[in-house]
Order: C-alpha cells, then sequence, then structure tokens
C-alpha cells in the first residue's frame, strides 16, 4: 500500500519538474520560508500510513497549522523545498544530501515508540552540488553525501512529511554542523550567515523556485520523563515546561508577526541560553539570511507545546517580490 | 564489583578503517587483544554503554533479541572502507528486561526497545566489532545526556547490584573517548594528532590519575577536564567507574593504548 502511493507521488513529480532548458531561462528565487517544527509527536498524531505506530491524534494545534503550508505549496508548486535539520548533525563541515533516490526506514532514536516511518524520497541533486559549490566557494567546510544507503534523520522527514505529506516535489536537506556548540555563538551564526547566503546563490544559479524550511523548535526545554507512557497523545498531560520559557517565544514569536529581523537576531543569543532554543542549530539563521534577513512581518499558524517544548510554524512569503511567483 | 571486566574504549569510525593513522590501528589492535582477554577470562557477554547512544526522557536498554544490518553513520558516511558497516548483535533479552526492572523500581525512568530498524549507534557498533567477533552475546544501555554525575554513578549502581548472582559472566563497556575537539576541516588521516597540545597534557593526566585509582583527585579535576577539553559527554565514564566499583581496590586498571581519532583523545583501559 504504501509503495503503491509512493509510486504515484514519484509520478506527478516526474511530470511536474521543470526541464533544463526552462530552468537555465529563469534566474532562481526563494518564493518563502517557513519556520517548520519536527516534533515526531506531530507524524505520530496524524497516523500517515508511512509511519508504523498508530494514535488517536493530539497536538491538533500545530498539526493543523501545517495545513496552511501544505495549501500554501499546492498553491505555489515549487522545483524543490529546501530543509536544515538539527537532527543531522556533522562535525566536519556541512553536509548536504545528494543522492538522487533515498529510501528505507527511519526510526527515531528518541522516540522509537512514535516514529518508525518508511521514507522514500527524490533529491534535486543538482540543486545540491550547487549548495556544496557555492558553500566551498565562500570558504565553508561541505561535503556531498552520496551514500544511497543513508538513513535520513527524522528532523528533515518530520518537517516535510508535515509541509507535504504526498512528497511530489523534490527536496534537499542539509545538515546542522555542530559550530553552534562547539565554537562561541557569534562565529557560529556567522557560519550559518554564510551558508544561508551560499544556498540563495545556488538557488538563482540553478534558476529554482524553492521554498525554505528552518526545522527548529523555539524553546527547548522539556519533560524528562515522558507524562503518559499509555498514552502518549494524552493531552491533559500537555503544557509549556514554564512560564518563562512560554514567554520568552511570545517575545520571539511578536517579533517575527512584526517583521523586526534584526531585533529578532539581536535577541536569538539570549533566547538560546535562557530556554536552550534549538534554533541555536542554525536552521533558522541560515533560512533567514537566505532570504535576505527580509523585514517583512511573518505569517503566524499555530504554536503548541510538545513534551513542553515550545513550537510555532510560520510563514516568510517572499512570492509576491519572486518573478513568475504565485502572488 | 560484579562485573567481571570492564573496558573504557573509543567509538569512532576511523578505528575500523583500512588505511589510517597509527594512533588508530595502535587503538583498535588493543580493543581486539582486549577482547580475547575477555574472552580468556570466561566472559559471555558485554553490556555496552555507549556515549552516542543518547537519551533524553531516561534511559532506554534494547530488548530486540537480534539486530543486524549495515549501518551508515551521519558524519563519516563516505570514510573510506567503511561508508558501510555490517553489524550483528544477538541481544540477551532477559537480561535487559532485568535490568530495566531493577532500574525502574529505583526510580529511574526506563524503556524497552524492540523494534526493526532502530538505529544503533556508531560507537556501539565500532566496539562490537572489534572486540566481539561473535563470542559474546550484549546488551545495550543509553546514555541520558540529563543524567549528572550523581544520578549516573547512582544507575550503575544499581545496574551492578543487578548483575550480583548472575550464572553468565558478564563485562561492561564503556565507549566513550576524552578530550572531544575535533579537526572541523578536512584532514590528512596520516597527519592525525591530538588537535590542542593542552588537551593531549589534560588526556594524560587523567589517564594517570585512573590507573593509579585516584578517585578523589579525579573526582576534583573532572569539571575542569570536562570543559577545558570538550570531553565526551562530560566524562560521564568516571562516574560509570564509580558506580560498578572499579575503584573498589582490588582490581587493576591497565592503559592498553592511548592516541588520536580526528583530533580527539581516545584511550582503551581496562578494570579486571
Amino acid at each position: 500500500m504504501v509503495q503503491i502511493l509512493l509510486h504515484r507521488g514519484d509520478e506527478v513529480m516526474k511530470s511536474g519538474m521543470p526541464k533544463p532548458a526552462e530552468l537555465e531561462a529563469r534566474t532562481g528565487t526563494i518564493l518563502g520560508g517557513w519556520l517548520a517544527p519536527h516534533p515526531p509527536h506531530l507524524v505520530y498524531g496524524e497516523n500517515p500510513v508511512q509511519n508504523e505506530p498508530r494514535s488517536r491524534g493530539g497536538w491538533e494545534g500545530l498539526r493543523w497549522a501545517y495545513d496552511h503550508c501544505r495549501l500554501r505549496i499546492k498553491e505555489q508548486r515549487p522545483d524543490v523545498i529546501i530543509v536544515h535539520s538539527p537532527h543531522w548533525q556533522t562535525v566536519v563541515g556541512h553536509h548536504v544530501l545528494a543522492v538522487k533516490h533515498l529510501q528505507g526506514l527511519s526510526v527515531d532514536p528518541i522516540f522509537p515508540h512514535l516514529f518508525r516511518y518508511r521514507f522514500n524520497l527524490e533529491v534535486d541533486t543538482e540543486l545540491a552540488e550547487a549548495i556544496y559549490d557555492e558553500s566551498r566557494q565562500c570558504g565553508l567546510t561541505a561535503k556531498r553525501m552520496t551514500n544511497p544507503n543513508f538513513r535520513v534523520d527524522y528532523g528533515t522527514i518530520v518537517s516535510l512529511h508535515m509541509m507535504n505529506p504526498t512528497w511530489d516535489i523534490p527536496v534537499v536537506a542539509i545538515s546542522a554542523n555542530n559550530s553552534p556548540y562547539f565554537y562561541d555563538d557569534d562565529i557560529a551564526q556567522d557560519e550559518m550567515t554564510r551558508l544561508g547566503a551560499a544556498t540563495r546563490t545556488a538557488i538563482e544559479k540553478t534558476g529554482r523556485r524553492a521554498v525554505l524550511a528552518a526545522s527548529n523548535t523555539l524553546s527547548h526545554l522539556h519533560f524528562s520523563r515522558e507524562p503518559n507512557p499509555e498514552l502518549p497523545e494524552d493531552m491533559t498531560r500537555e503544557h509549556v515546561y514554564s512560564q518563562a520559557q512560554y514567554e520568552w517565544d511570545m517575545r520571539v514569536i511578536t517579533l517575527m508577526r512584526s517583521g523586526k529581523t534584526k531585533e529578532l537576531m539581536a535577541i536569538l543569543p539570549e533566547f538560546m541560553r535562557e530556554t536552550f532554543a534549538e534554533v541555536k542549530a542554525g536552521s533558522l539563521t541560515w533560512m533567514l539570511s537566505a532570504m535576505g534577513f527580509p523585514e517583512i512581518p511573518a505569517k503566524f499558524y499555530g504554536y503548541g507545546s510538545v513534551i513542553g517544548t515550545g513550537n510555532a510554524v510560520l510563514e516568510w512569503d517572499l512570492s509576491q517580490q519572486a518573478p513568475g511567483g504565485t502572488p | 564489583m560484579s562485573f567481571h571486566y570492564v573496558g573504557l574504549v573509543p567509538g569512532l569510525p576511523h578505528l575500523l578503517a583500512p588505511r589510517s593513522h597509527p594512533d588508530s590501528t595502535a587503538l583498535a589492535t588493543a580493543m581486539g587483544r582486549m577482547g580475547d582477554e575477555m574472552h580468556a577470562a570466561g566472559i559471555r557477554r558485554v553490556l555496552y554503554f555507549s556515549t552516542q547512544w543518547i537519551s533524553v526522557l531516561g534511559h532506554m536498554l534494547q530488548a530486540r533479541p537480534r539486530m543486524h544490518g549495515m549501518h551508515v553513520d551521519e558524519n563519516w558516511h563516505d570514510l573510506q572502507g567503511v561508508d558501510n558497516i555490517a553489524y550483528d548483535f544477538v541481544i540477551d533479552t532477559e537480561f535487559a528486561i532485568r535490568l530495566e526492572q531493577a532500574m525502574a523500581q529505583a526510580d529511574f525512568s526506563t524503556k524497552l526497545v524492540d523494534y526493526e530498524g532502530f538505529p544503533i549507534d556508531t560507537g556501539t557498533i565500532v566496539a562490537d566489532r572489534l572486540l566481539n567477533r561473535g563470542r559474546f552475546k550484549t546488551g545495550m544501555l543509553s546514555c541520558c545526556v540529563y543524567s549528572d554525575a550523581a544520578e549516573t554513578e547512582r544507575l550503575f549502581k544499581v545496574v551492578t547490584e543487578a548483575t550480583k548472582g548472575d550464572a553468565v559472566p558478564t563485562a561492561l563497556v564503556i565507549v566513550s573517548g576524552l578530550s572531544g575537539r575535533y579537526f572541523t576541516t578536512e584532514i590528512d588521516p596520516r597527519e592525525d594528532h591530538i588537535s590542542s597540545p593542552s588537551d593531549d597534557t589534560w588526556n594524560r593526566r587523567m589517564l594517570d590519575l585512573l590507573v593509579r585509582q585516584q578517585v578523589t583527585t579525579l573526582d576534583q579535576v573532572q569539571p575542569e577536564f570536562a570543559s577545558q577539553c570538550k570531553a565526551d559527554m562530560g566524562f560521564k565514564a568516571l562516574s560509570v567507574l564509580k558506580g560498578v566499583g572499579a575503584f573498589a581496590g582490588d582490581r587493576t586498571i591497565r592503559q592498553l593504548a592511548y592516541g588520536a581519532i580526528y583530533g580527539t583523545g581516545a584511550a582503551v583501559v581496562s578494570i579486571f
């Protein structure tokens, strides 16, 4: 059943892909970017055919927030979705998936009872190669991931599934280099800023119409025990970890909603320290940099806690600026 | 100490690479020798505690009877000769259940995992490839990142207690590095070395204290070692060793090898 559905998705994708000549004729552009958190609970709560565990639902506020993203993606029909995931951690450089086709079983090592997902995805390898080249051009250490047996991490899969569950658009996944945890915040954010710029150049040069995804939770302090192991989707046991963490999340979201990107970037280091925020992994900085740190209001679609962490789905819609983009 | 043998070993895939630095070769050889020594001592089961199998909601124990397949490391997916690492584990499920019950009774948050495709960490796979060679049944216990020194020591006291009277001679193998300062760019493997002279000095000092069983001093300097050298998981290995009674005075601690793996510090240490 899974194979049949995914195969149909492959056909849709191939028919919808732009021809090389079309791509050459245009300058690529970024249609928009999404803060696309990746708790595996969201896939678990939805019960898609690819995921083995079954649930009674849960975390609807966040899951339904993603409906807006799914709709926008259907409207925009981007050539590619590019995701930066904190759960593909690399110590030597920034790695880019560069295998045409990847499939397999991805089991979350933290929540294996919730996430055992049979993935089957197509990678835009030309763009992946371009991101690799541009990253190296701007002085970053970068690597192509060309091993066909590679198991794609759950952060990448959850964000991409929640954005586009039919998987009918090619993807590129970029690892989270651990520089934020190795150096100080300034050096780390500078790396991610350069990676974002390199990504943007690669998109422009290859003529792609791209949507970006920062696969980040916001505040990241969480419960140390699963609240109800018998029923993980017991929503009576789900709540924010602390009022302080909640207030930090709201402060950050308010800056995003009001388009105060410079102020947002200025308080990120403090946000990371105070709430152990997962944005430290660099996904948000990478995405905002690729989009040129736009001072435009992000559209807010939902906020919710998952085992106490703070998660929000927001969109930076650049499509009106994009040649050929959907208004 | 109810574990018949305790080992501290590194777990980076460079140890399996056919053409690597002499340090890696020496470390791998020492791990092979450790496996032989364990076998000669009658060990029939190995419990792995790898700092690369991290958990956040308490501790996990592997409970799937057989785990086999091909592993690709998320960092070293293109490392020559070890881009795909075959593994084959026979898990002693009853042992895992017994440990889990003992841990739960001691109020630890625990979970048995028994899932096809569960991603076994690189450290456990590398260690098993070099030590086991099909000779021992195995167990795996995760490393909870939020478990501090005191809780880790208490955990391993509980685990040790649970293995007392066990008819199956069992070894505990801690898979952990020392200093954790990787090179962050590509290097020629032939030029590998500890990335900072200060880290090298610290590693040697910690190993010397370990071999001389100077546990009070180790306790005092461990926080500084952890912060100065980005020690692997804060050198939680020390708390494990204390928990299993490695410094009780009736054991011999030997350093079998020490060297660099991609800039980090690594050692093979036996407690027997």
